[in-house]
């Protein structure tokens, strides 16, 4: 496919980008007993992007025969000349950098696609009627399983021409729990690029029935969070939600030549200097996250990207347009969904880096306050101004742990948390489970970090 | 500049798809199945991307997917595919009844017969079909100029996306359905700026099947943006309480809909997820509360003749004056539970709810102190109805006068408690982004917590 594109690309004039993207995606759902999803479905075609008189052209096609693709390059070329009309700044020539190439395969992918189908669903139906199982209080359990293969080849004007095979494995585990008239759900998820034994090696995997049942079940009767601001301690999970939500996308470039909160932040102390929050492609301080890959969707190598050293910012994300804006190198911050997406700036994996506070010194030396456990879902605002939920909450009195407590929302300004962090654990782990980031598109993404405490709004009961 | 050269990448129309799932679904009979279905879809899009500030890319796809469902001694297995080649259909109805062979044996998964379906027009213009780039530059480029109408609004994303859906279904009960639509669909996301002040975001989108009276129905949507955004400047938080709040129709469906699509489904029921299972016949809201799922109304963009398995939709009554008076069901979860179909594979089509015989402004009047919650950015658990999150865009209110937009508010409560404390329901429900349509709402017992 590689020499096929570049065949083609050699035949055109001006900058022409080609994206091969074929994706496998098989999953199993597991619920009482019986299977409710067992799915095989495969996905691919060509991206075509150009950039003509200064803007942006793109057309995809499914039709992989070098006159389908070749007409795509048209209908781009097309779209690029037409959009020109009503765009005002036009786009400069892209800076030149070190493009990929080659082929890579990244760990995994040729394991889990030998392993039998029938295997993995096998698993979910063990691990469905165990943790149905587990507990008198379980009504309910749904194991899932999913495997994203993905094939990418791309190939530009100016030099990329990279493939890359990765795969990425998830499984979630939910457990429904009834007593007292009141029903609660608990939930593990875990994501890993990588194979069968990666996705097992988990650090939540070895106990994710234990854990989820007990989740459920804890949470029966437990009462409310009270709102309002207090002292907590985030854990890896919350960490890295914190890191996506909060920060990541606001240090986005394209977000901040909208107008986010990091514009001009560059050089200035923006967090406690205890905080390191970097993003990067690779697998820093823990194997194998979710977000891993080599290269972006614009051949441009990953890195690790610093974005916040001792407490100081230093570097916003950036695909190939936006670095030539802001006069450095890209970062490897493009990504596409799918061969019909256009690469934006998106995180891969984004993490707070581990400090020298063990967990227990950090409970031990908090007289009030809340530990937060299980990343949930959140958002993010222009003003640094956050939201997201996490699974419950543990009350911290006198530095010991006690009561749990549901429905922890938590809210506050990125920047300003951020300024309030006064220990970082030693303890690194990816823990954003099986999770996603919206933005037009969705995309594969991972997070983590270490044990943090900071100050945080909580919003709970009055 | 005409269709075909800008938007028509792969040739779509609902003869070529239904000839698709006809070859597919044959391949599944000759490799074994012993009932198949098969959904073929088609797309061509073009759509305009807005950001920072400016235009940024125009971008054409045409899309095809062929989804199969296959039966096989009681197990069940799906696989879709959007590859054109030869062997695409015959390797997808292999990989199907592979997963078929090793599942698990199911008494109740059957496909449902043939019925009539009711036809639902005004959903597909040719016109919209066939709109040129050009013209639909022209449309977003008056779009975004409404948006951005104040100089201290800044646009941080838009686009504006005109699409043509074509659909065909078969199944081995002899079901043969075809569809075709058009839609025109817009969003906008943007933010107040001036030297000393950046507000909160807001985004707003709108939809439409059709061309006429689609640039101005746009930019009534970018002018409802504009003042949102100008109305957040200079936002203070207020002291903590619990009591009332006025939910905007965003709010009302964000926060309702989820728990309320969640008790009354089949799946939730035949597993014993729902709190609703015994509740037919009573009363589980106020009685001023009434929910419709209308599913033929193309004021709303979800309006279909049938739901996705090819089963005929009709209108629904889910709680009429507070009463419970449907459960949702698809074939198989009617299977399951001894009951018929009632057209809801795949949810719920077009919500409705109805109004009440205040005004928005008498709601506030009628309570101490309230917020007005614009917008909702927080997590609604749909099992026990529990919510916590930020009221973005919202505003303080005492003795009925507003007083200032609010930053940094959470709210908390519990949906299906909120259900039953509702103490006024505006007049004058308007569909919302095509979504939905509902009224303002004005509720009691939130936990409001300030910075």
């Amino acid at each position: 496919m590689r020499s096929f594109l570049e065949a083609i690309v050699a035949k055109q004039t001006g900058w022409v980008e080609l994206r091969y993207h074929r994706r496998l995606l098989n999953d199993f759902t597991v619920q009482k007993g019986r299977v409710d999803v067992a799915n095989s479905s495969v996905t691919g075609g060509i991206g075509v992007r150009v950039l003509e008189n200064g803007s942006w052209g793109f057309a995809s096609t499914v039709n992989l025969s070098a006159a389908a693709i070749e007409s795509a390059i048209e209908t781009a070329r097309a779209n690029a000349l037409e959009i020109s009309k009503i765009q005002a700044k036009k786009i400069p020539a892209l800076p030149r950098v070190t493009l990929g190439q080659g082929d890579i395969t990244l760990p995994g992918y040729d394991e889990l696609m030998s392993r039998p189908l029938e295997d993995k669903l096998s698993a979910m139906v063990s691990m469905e009627r165990e943790a149905a199982g587990s507990a008198s209080q379980i009504h309910t359990a749904m194991a899932s399983y999913r495997e994203i293969f993905e094939d990418k080849v791309v190939v530009t004007s100016d030099g990329a021409s990279i493939s890359q095979k990765l795969v990425r494995p998830e499984l979630r585990l939910v457990a429904y729990a009834s007593g007292d008239g009141e029903q609660n759900i608990g939930h593990t998820s875990l994501g890993v690029t990588g194979g069968w034994d990666c996705l097992f090696n988990h650090h939540k995997a070895g106990a994710i029935i234990e854990d989820t049942v007990r989740s459920a079940v804890d949470l029966l009767g437990a009462p409310h969070l009270p709102g309002g601001k207090t002292k907590v301690i985030l854990e890896p999970s919350v960490v890295g939600l914190l890191s996506h939500e909060a920060i990541g996308h606001t240090v986005e470039a394209d977000f901040v030549m909208s107008g986010s909160v990091a514009a001009g932040k560059i050089g200035k102390r923006v967090a406690s200097e205890l905080v390191t929050l970097c993003d990067s492609g690779a697998a820093e301080f823990g194997p194998t996250p979710g977000g891993l890959m080599a290269f972006d969707d614009e051949g441009v190598p990953t890195e690790n990207t610093v974005i916040i050293e001792d407490g100081v910012f230093k570097s916003y994300l950036h695909n190939r347009e936006s670095a030539a804006h802001f006069g450095v190198a890209p970062t490897g911050n493009a990504r596409a969904w799918l061969y019909h997406d256009e690469p934006l700036i998106r995180m891969r994996n984004t993490y707070i880096s581990p400090g020298t506070t063990s967990f227990e010194e950090m409970v031990a030396s908090t007289d009030e306050g809340f530990l937060l456990v299980g990343a949930g879902s959140g958002q993010a605002d222009a003003t640094g101004e956050f939201m997201f939920g996490t699974d419950y909450a543990v009350e911290i009195k006198n530095g010991k742990l006690g009561r749990k407590f549901k429905e922890a929302t938590i809210s506050g300004v990125a920047f300003d948390v951020l300024s309030t962090v006064d220990a970082v654990g030693s303890e690194f782990k990816w823990d954003l489970g099986a999770g996603y980031c919206g933005k037009w598109q969705p995309a594969k993404v991972d997070a983590g970090g270490p044990y943090v405490r900071c100050e945080i709004t909580l919003g709970g009961r009055q | 500049m005409s269709l075909s050269q800008t938007r028509r990448i792969s040739a779509i129309d609902e003869a070529g798809l239904l000839d698709r799932a006809s070859a597919l679904l044959q391949v599944a009979l000759e490799q074994g199945a012993d009932e198949a279905q098969v959904i073929s879809r088609g797309v061509e899009e073009t759509k305009v991307r807005y950001e920072k500030n400016d235009f940024t890319c125009t971008s054409t796809n045409g899309k095809l997917t062929l989804s199969l469902k296959v039966y096989k001694n009681g197990k069940k297995g799906t696989a879709t595919t959007n590859e054109l080649g030869v062997d695409a259909l015959a390797d997808t109805a292999r990989r199907a009844l592979s997963l078929a062979s090793f599942s698990i044996e199911d008494e109740h998964i059957s496909l449902p017969e043939n019925g009539i379906t009711t036809e639902v027009p005004g959903r597909y213009d040719s016109s919209l079909a066939e709109l040129g780039t050009d013209d639909l530059h022209a449309l977003a480029a008056e779009f975004i100029a409404a948006a951005s109408a104040d100089p201290r609004i800044s646009l941080d994303g838009g686009q504006v996306e005109v699409t043509k859906y074509c659909e065909a279904l078969v199944n081995s009960n002899g079901m043969s359905r075809t569809d075709a639509v058009t839609r025109l669909d817009w969003t906008v996301m943007g933010l107040g700026k001036t030297e000393t002040e950046t507000t909160s975001f807001d985004y707003l989108s709108d939809s439409t099947w059709s061309l006429a009276g689609a640039t101005e129905k746009a930019k009534e949507t970018a002018a409802k943006l504009v003042s949102n955004i100008l109305q957040s400047f200079g936002p203070r938080s207020c002291e903590s309480y619990k009591g009332h709040i006025v939910l905007s129709p965003a709010v009302v469906a964000d926060m309702f809909l989820g728990p309320i699509s969640y008790h009354v489904s089949g799946s939730s029921l035949m597993d014993g997820k729902s709190r609703w299972e015994a509740s037919l016949g009573e009363l589980v809201a106020s009685p001023s509360f009434t929910l419709v799922d209308s599913a033929h109304n193309v004021k709303l963009m979800g309006a279909t003749p049938y739901d996705a398995e090819g089963v005929a939709t009709k209108p629904t009554v889910i709680i009429e004056d507070g009463v419970l008076r449907a459960h949702l069901d698809s074939t198989y979860t009617a299977s399951r539970r001894g009951t018929s179909s009632t057209g809801h594979c795949g949810g719920m089509h077009t919500i409705e709810i109805t109004g009440g015989d205040s005004t928005r402004e008498e709601l506030l009047q009628s309570v101490d102190q309230a917020i007005l919650v614009e917008r909702f950015s927080g997590n609604v658990d749909p099992l026990t109805g529990d919510f916590s999150g930020i009221a973005k865009g919202s505003h303080f209110y005492k003795n009925g006068r507003h007083q200032h937009p609010l930053t940094e508010t959470m709210i908390a409560g519990n949906v299906f408690d909120l259900l039953k404390d509702i103490h006024g329901i505006s007049k004058d429900p308007k569909p919302h982004c095509g979504r939905f349509i509902a009224p303002w709402i004005l509720v009691g017992g939130v936990s409001v917590t300030g910075a």
